[in-house]
C-alpha cells in the first residue's frame, strides 16, 4: 500500500480510536455530557449505551474509509476531507445520541460550590520567557526573511499538501514573504492568550484533597501542551517559510512538516489517557471519586456546571455563570461557556462574544448569512446608530445601512421610527429560553423609567412595548457604552442572581428569592458613620443590584 | 504540618440569595480572625468563577461587607480586609434584624424539639468561639 493510501487511513483511525475513547475520558461522574452516578458507567445500562456509541463510531469509520478508498484516485486531497469530516460530524451526532439516551439516567448533581479566598498561585508554568520565546522565533525569521528579500525566487510556493508538495504557488511581494511568520506569531499570541485566560477566567472544580491535587497536575498538563504548542508551531511556520521555500519536490526535508506533526502525537495521547478529563483518571482522584460515591447522601459533585446548559451535551452556554472556560464534557481539556457572565447580550447591549451573539442570533430565528458571514456583531453598534431602529427580536433586514449611513439627511431620529409590527414576533415563540426570557421580561419594562419609555413606545404603534423597549434602549446605548458590569447604568440589568439558578428549577426546589423576604435579611443602611459615604470603600465596584425599598 | 487554605463554599440550590451566603460565610471568617487585616480577597470575576456565580452577586458581597467596615475594595487587585478593632455600634434597625433573625432560629430550632437551654448554651459557645477566633 502506497504511503498517500497510508497517511490518511491513519488520521481517519486516529480520529475514530479518540471517538472511541471519549466515554471513558470523562470524569467518573460525567457519562455522555450527563451527572451520573459514578458507579453507572459500569452498570448494565451504562456499558450498553456505550457499546452501541461505540458501535455507530466504527461504522462511520468504515463508511469514511470506503468513501477515501472510492474517490482516493480521482481527489484525494477532497477524498480525505469528505472522510475526516463525515466522521467528525457522525460522531458528534452519535454523542448526541449518547447524550440524549443518557439523560434517563441523570442525576441532581452536587448544588455546592467552594472557592478558595488566598490569591491563586501563578499557574502558567515557566517564566515570560518561555511563554514569548516563539514569538521571538517568528519575528527573527520575518526580520531575515525582509532582510533576503531580494535573493528569493519570483513564484513562492503558498501551500504545501500533506506530503509535503507545494500545490499553490504566489508571485513574490513582501506581504507573501512575511505572511507565513505574521500568521504563526497570531496563532502562538492565541495559544499564550488561551493558556492566561485559562488561569485566570477558568474555574478550578476540587479546592482540596487528591481531586484538587489531580486537577492542579492536569491543569498544568494543559499549560505545557499549550507552550508546546506554541513551539511546534513556531518551529513549523519557521520550517515552511525558510527551509520549504528553497527545497525540491524530491527533497527529503520535505517530510519534516509531518514528522514534526505526528512525533508528539503518541506522546499526547499518552498523557490523555493517562490524565483524563481533570486529572479524573489519576489513581488519587479515581479513588477519591469512588470512595465518594460510597456515601449515602453524597452527590456526584460533576464539573459544577447544571446539565441543562450543555447543549448536546457538548456546547456550554450559561449566562449565569462568570466562568469563561469550563471543562469539556466530550473530550479533555476546556471549552468556552459561549455566553459567560458579564458579556454582553447582544439583545440587549448591541455587542457581545461572538459565540453568543451567534447563538442568540440562531435562536431569534436570524439567518446564516445575516448573522455569521456578516461580521455584524462586532460592526453593527456603529452602523445602527443611524439606522432605524428595529425590535432586536425581529429579522434583521437592513435595506442598507451603507446607504443608510452616507445619507444622514434622511437620517431618522433614533427611537422615532416605530417598527413594522407585522415583523415583530411573538416573545411566546422567539428569543431565548423560557426561564431566560421571564426574567428579561421583568427586567426591561417594570421599572420606571423603562416604563415609561415602553408605554411611549405603546404608542407608537408598538404591539409589544417589550421588544422595542429592549430595542430603544440599545440604541440609545450606542452614544457611551455603559461598562457590562454597570448593572445600573439605565434600569437594571437582570442577570446573574436575578436569574433563577439553572439547577435550583431543576431540583423541584422552589426558585431562590430573587429578593430576601422582607426583614429576613436586610440591608444594612447609610449612617452618617457607616463606610457607605467613604469613597475609598464605597467607589471602587460598580454599585451591584439595589432592590427598591418597598 | 500544612495549614488549610481559607475557603468558602455556597449552596446554589439554598433558598438564601447567593450573595447573601458569601457574605455570611466571609463574615464569619472576618470575625473569626481567619481573615486578618491586610489580607486580601480574590477579585471579584475570580471568585465569581469559581463560585460559578455572576461577578453581580460577589461584587454585591464585597460591597456589603465594605459598607460594615470590613473591606476595602480596589478594582481589578479585589478586597483587601482592613483593620476594624472597634466594630461601629449597630444601629437600631439592625438590632432589629437581629432579633428578627434570632426569632427564626429559634423558631426552627423549638419546632424540632431542641430545648431553649440548649439554644442559649449553643449560641454561646458559637460566639465565645468567634470571639476566640476559632472560626
Amino acid at each position: 500500500m502506497q504511503v498517500q493510501t497510508l497517511v490518511p487511513l491513519g488520521i481517519l483511525t486516529l480520529i475514530a480510536y479518540l471517538l472511541h475513547l471519549t466515554p471513558r475520558l470523562a470524569r467518573p461522574e460525567l457519562f455522555f455530557g450527563v451527572t451520573v452516578d459514578p458507579g453507572f458507567r459500569d452498570s448494565e445500562d451504562g456499558r450498553t449505551l456505550t457499546r452501541v456509541y461505540r458501535q455507530w463510531i466504527w461504522s462511520l469509520f468504515a463508511l469514511a474509509v470506503m468513501t477515501f478508498l472510492a474517490w482516493s484516485a480521482a481527489r484525494p486531497g477532497m477524498a480525505l476531507q469528505i472522510g475526516v469530516w463525515g466522521l467528525l460530524i457522525g460522531g458528534v451526532f452519535a454523542l448526541r445520541s449518547a447524550h440524549r439516551k443518557a439523560m434517563a439516567h441523570a442525576v441532581e448533581p452536587d448544588a455546592h460550590r467552594e472557592a478558595l479566598l488566598g490569591g491563586r498561585a501563578p499557574e502558567l508554568p515557566g517564566n515570560w520567557l518561555v511563554w514569548f520565546a516563539p514569538l521571538a522565533i517568528l519575528g527573527g525569521v520575518a526580520l531575515y526573511l525582509y532582510l533576503t528579500y531580494d535573493a528569493l525566487p519570483e513564484r513562492l510556493p503558498a501551500h504545501w499538501n500533506l506530503y509535503g508538495v507545494a500545490d499553490r504557488f504566489v508571485t513574490k511581494s513582501m506581504a507573501a514573504v512575511i505572511r507565513l511568520p505574521l500568521v504563526g506569531m497570531v496563532i502562538c499570541a492565541s495559544l499564550g492568550l488561551t493558556a492566561y485566560s485559562l488561569s485566570r477566567h477558568g474555574r478550578r472544580i476540587a479546592v482540596r484533597g487528591a481531586r484538587a491535587e489531580s486537577e492542579s497536575r492536569f491543569r498544568e498538563m494543559t499549560y505545557w501542551i499549550l507552550v508546546g504548542g506554541q513551539y511546534y508551531v513556531a518551529l513549523m511556520f519557521t520550517w515552511l517559510a525558510v527551509v520549504m521555500r528553497t527545497i525540491g519536490p524530491e527533497s527529503w526535508l520535505r517530510w519534516v512538516p509531518m514528522a514534526l506533526a505526528v512525533l508528539p502525537l503518541p506522546l499526547v495521547l499518552y498523557l490523555t489517557v493517562r490524565y483524563g478529563q481533570g486529572g479524573a483518571r489519576l489513581a488519587e482522584a479515581r479513588t477519591a471519586t469512588l470512595g465518594l460515591s460510597g456515601g449515602a447522601d453524597a452527590a456526584p459533585v460533576g464539573d459544577r456546571t447544571p446539565d441543562k446548559c450543555w447543549k448536546w451535551g457538548q456546547i456550554y452556554y450559561n449566562p449565569a455563570d462568570a466562568a469563561v472556560w469550563v471543562e469539556k464534557r466530550a473530550g479533555i481539556g476546556y471549552t468556552l461557556n459561549f455566553e459567560p457572565a458579564g458579556v454582553a447580550d447582544p439583545a440587549r447591549h448591541g455587542g457581545g462574544s461572538p459565540g453568543g451573539h451567534t447563538f442568540l442570533a440562531l435562536r431569534r430565528g436570524a439567518s446564516w448569512s445575516e448573522e455569521i458571514f456578516s461580521v455584524g456583531w462586532f460592526f453593527r453598534r456603529p452602523l445602527r446608530l443611524c439606522c432605524p431602529p428595529t425590535p432586536s427580536r425581529t429579522r434583521r433586514r437592513p435595506s442598507s445601512p451603507g446607504l443608510c449611513c452616507t445619507t444622514p439627511a434622511t437620517t431618522p431620529r433614533l427611537g422615532r421610527a416605530p417598527p413594522t409590527s407585522s415583523k415583530i414576533r411573538s416573545p411566546r415563540t422567539a428569543g431565548p429560553s423560557s426561564w431566560r426570557r421571564r426574567s428579561r421580561s421583568l427586567a426591561s419594562c417594570n421599572r420606571g423609567r423603562w416604563s415609561r419609555r415602553r408605554r411611549r413606545n405603546r404608542s407608537r404603534g408598538c404591539r409589544t412595548g417589550n421588544t422595542l423597549c429592549s430595542s430603544t434602549r440599545r440604541i440609545t446605548r450606542t452614544k457611551g457604552r455603559p461598562r457590562d458590569d454597570h448593572p445600573d447604568a439605565r434600569g437594571r440589568k437582570l442577570e446573574g442572581d436575578d436569574l433563577p439558578h439553572p439547577l435550583a428549577r431543576s431540583s423541584g426546589r422552589p426558585l431562590p428569592a430573587t429578593r430576601p423576604a422582607l426583614g429576613a435579611h436586610p440591608r444594612p443602611r447609610a449612617t452618617p458613620g457607616s463606610a457607605r459615604g467613604n469613597p475609598a470603600t464605597s467607589s471602587r465596584l460598580p454599585r451591584a443590584r439595589r432592590w427598591p425599598v418597598r | 504540618m500544612s495549614v488549610e487554605p481559607t475557603s468558602i463554599a455556597i449552596d446554589l440550590s439554598s433558598d438564601v440569595p447567593a450573595y447573601r451566603q458569601i457574605v455570611d460565610a466571609l463574615r464569619t471568617h472576618l470575625v473569626s480572625g481567619q481573615l486578618a487585616p491586610d489580607d486580601t480577597l480574590p477579585p471579584v470575576r475570580q471568585l465569581a468563577a469559581d463560585l460559578g456565580v455572576h461577578f453581580n452577586t460577589v461584587a454585591e458581597a464585597y460591597r456589603i461587607l465594605a459598607e460594615e467596615g470590613w473591606l476595602e475594595i480596589r478594582r481589578r487587585t479585589g478586597a483587601r480586609v482592613v483593620d476594624r478593632r472597634a466594630p461601629a455600634k449597630p444601629a437600631t434597625h439592625q438590632k432589629q434584624a437581629f432579633v428578627r433573625r434570632l426569632n427564626e432560629i429559634a423558631a426552627e430550632a423549638l419546632s424540632q424539639g431542641i430545648s431553649a437551654e440548649e439554644i442559649e448554651t449553643g449560641l454561646r459557645l458559637v460566639a465565645d468561639g468567634l470571639r476566640r477566633g476559632g472560626g
